[in-house]
């Protein structure tokens, strides 16, 4: 694969050096070669997506540049939302509670046609103000808690803008270092693995 | 016939012999590599066909109506394809404890309905890894292993 790209990008560079570019269209499968294909630019849209979005710092400048109008945002944790104003909002308390919020790709992007799959890893620390975008409960202000868990996002693209982002969070690792969830008296009695 | 397509076509009898209704576990010898790895979230990280048989036979004991689906096409580039399903069975069988949240009794008839995606890595016509993340707040919840603080 690396192959292909590095004679397709030496293709290109002496193409355009050499102002033959115009003619292509004639040579449809050459042609073809020199475009890039919607899975790479799909995934070069996620990749600034998850920095300037999910990343170290945030940048809500991309939900005007990457998100669709009516965008969906959807994960496990939290409740659904949608279009370009909730999803700020959603971020923006979210990054409020958990000041040094920050989540990375954890492997390579997979993308087929309209869809791209992301593994991600990261979290923060709760010393902001009480939280209650968490469906199974709220947390009171600065509980001091730290979060760090991982999960799978399928996103999906159309005409170069994120239409939907639908992920998996681990919620139960999550949630118990958050002090949300407990194991059950059944649980903790019969089980191998201690708490 | 491109890769992706070779791959989705493999996992997608993976997903219907050892998921779904009804399993088939001679699909492990034909599909699984030797040292395939099959890590849920869920559950304990198994190795190899015969820990990979024994996950699912105790599983399906448990569970005899263990059933899992898609929910939604697969997603494939080169050696990966990634599941999205939905499903679960009613716990009537003898006491399990591959859960890594904790063990449940003998027959306490609670049933889980639950989500997750898989990512499957192929290699030469075999599924390498199956690396799953369930939403286990929702399953375990609902076998009474977990609750809201």
């Amino acid at each position: 694969m690396s192959q292909l790209i590095n004679r397709r990008d030496a293709i290109k560079t002496g193409l355009l050096a050499s102002g033959a570019l115009a003619v292509l269209p004639r040579f449809g499968e050459t042609a073809s070669l020199l475009t890039t294909t919607q899975e790479e630019t799909n995934k070069a849209i996620v990749g600034r997506w998850f920095s300037d979005f999910w990343g170290k710092t945030c940048n809500l400048g991309v939900v005007d540049g990457l998100a669709a109008p009516d965008m969906l945002l959807k994960y496990s944790l939290h409740k659904p939302r949608r279009g370009r104003s909730d999803i700020k909002a959603f971020m923006t308390d979210f990054r409020k509670a958990f000041p040094d919020l920050n989540f990375w790709g954890a492997a390579d992007l997979i993308a087929e046609g309209d869809y791209v799959v992301g593994r991600w890893e990261g979290g923060g620390t709760h010393t902001g103000p009480a939280f209650s975008d968490f469906l199974i409960g709220s947390l009171p202000a600065a509980t001091g808690r730290k979060m760090h868990f991982t999960g799978t996002t399928v996103l999906k693209l159309k005409n170069g803008k994120i239409v939907e982002e639908v992920g998996l969070d681990d919620g139960v690792t999550a949630l118990q270092q958050l002090g949300l969830i407990v194991r059950t008296d059944w649980s903790r009695g019969s089980s191998r693995y201690p708490l | 016939m491109s890769k992706e397509t070779e791959n989705k076509t493999i996992v997608g009898r993976w997903f219907t012999d050892f998921c779904g209704k009804t399993c088939n576990l001679g699909i492990v010898d034909e599909l699984a590599a030797p040292d395939m790895l099959l890590q849920y979230s869920l559950h304990e990280p198994r190795k190899g066909h015969a820990d990979i048989k024994a996950f699912m036979t105790d599983f399906r004991k448990a569970f005899p109506d263990l059933n899992f689906w898609g929910a939604a096409d697969l997603i494939a580039e080169g050696d990966y394809v990634v599941g999205r399903w939905d499903g679960g069975g009613t716990h009537t069988g003898p006491a399990f404890s591959d859960f890594l949240m904790g063990s449940l009794p003998a027959a306490t008839g609670r049933k889980m309905r639950f989500t997750g995606t898989t990512v499957l890595k192929l290699k030469d016509g075999k599924i390498v890894e199956e690396i799953g993340l369930d939403d286990g707040l929702t399953a375990l919840q609902q076998l009474g292993l977990i609750k809201a603080a």
